[in-house]
């Protein structure tokens, strides 16, 4: 079992199974709402992710009609992103983890939209968008 | 180079800043409460004196959590973004994120802080300095201590030029 939680420990979680689908999100909402040159989410079945404790202090801010993004109102971390379109998964922002997840980030999505301070120096595949992937 | 100033906000809008440049630094920071409080795999700063940042809307939503005995991490409570960082062991500075400004500042991230504490999954290939330790600004090895005295100096003489600029204007 996998577990994460907020920088100030109040809201934490686990995650049942193990964590396959990573991968680092350059769009600009992403970068904007973590503050970072990228955000690293895992996808992780909904039905695996459980709050263990502060659900009370979760806010949900909906950034696009049909992406809603998840942080503590405690402390402002970044816990999850929601989308619409994949009600059976959500994506979990890696950097709340706890320990080594033993999974590694497997390619870069919307590249297009990267931060020009920012050179991807990996050898990881950069996608322009979702449809690229396929 | 002349002053100038950045514009910056938050991911709603909600709160937003100028910033008055010559910056003081920009790296990437691995540290373990920049990961967490952001979710991320590292956070590029920016740092200015805090009479440089001003915020201009949104000062109501601006939530400050007090991360440790000497630190404030700043955030939208509307958003979430994660915002400013002060720290009592430096108040002559504030960092920002420098993905929440729109356009260029005055230079590129430099180095790599609390490198030894970056996330396992996280890949680095870059020729950045490499800084670490228990203050995180220590060079982790000769190479990244020549490197890291070579972006100073770069810095020390670009900061001279534009403060001679500066005066002549």
């Amino acid at each position: 079992m996998i577990e994460g939680a907020c920088l100030c420990d109040k809201i934490q979680y686990a995650v049942d199974g193990d964590i396959e689908d990573v991968s680092h999100c350059h769009c600009s909402m992403c970068r904007r709402i973590h503050g970072a040159a990228f955000a690293t989410y895992a996808a992780v079945p909904r039905e695996n992710f459980r709050w263990l404790s502060g659900s009370d202090l979760v806010k949900v801010y909906r950034s696009s009609d049909t992406v809603e993004r998840t942080f503590c109102g405690n402390c402002g971390s970044a816990l999850q992103a929601l989308f619409e379109a994949e009600p059976d998964v959500l994506y979990l922002a890696l950097g709340t983890i706890n320990g080594d997840p033993k999974c590694r980030p497997s390619y870069h999505i919307f590249v297009g939209s990267k931060a020009p301070w920012y050179r991807i120096t990996d050898d990881l595949p950069q996608y322009e968008t979702w449809s690229d992937r396929s | 180079m002349s002053s100038s100033t950045v514009s910056g906000s938050c991911l709603c809008g909600a709160v937003r800043f100028r910033v008055s440049l010559p910056s003081l630094f920009c790296g990437h920071c691995h540290c373990s409460m920049c990961r967490r409080n952001h979710g991320a795999a590292f956070v590029t700063w920016f740092a200015v004196p805090p009479a440089q940042l001003e915020v201009l809307a949104g000062r109501n939503e601006l939530r400050r959590y007090s991360s440790s005995t000497h630190g404030t991490r700043s955030f939208c409570s509307c958003c979430g973004s994660s915002l400013f960082c002060e720290s009592e062991k430096h108040p002559n500075q504030v960092d920002i994120p420098l993905a929440n400004v729109e356009g260029p500042i005055d230079r590129d991230p430099q180095f790599h802080f609390y490198f030894d504490s970056r996330a396992p999954w996280v890949l680095v290939s870059d020729d950045l300095p490499r800084l670490g330790g228990p203050t995180g600004v220590k060079p982790l090895e000769p190479k990244d201590a020549i490197k890291y005295v070579a972006a100073l100096a770069v810095r020390w003489i670009r900061d001279v030029m534009s403060a001679s600029d500066r005066k002549r204007t």
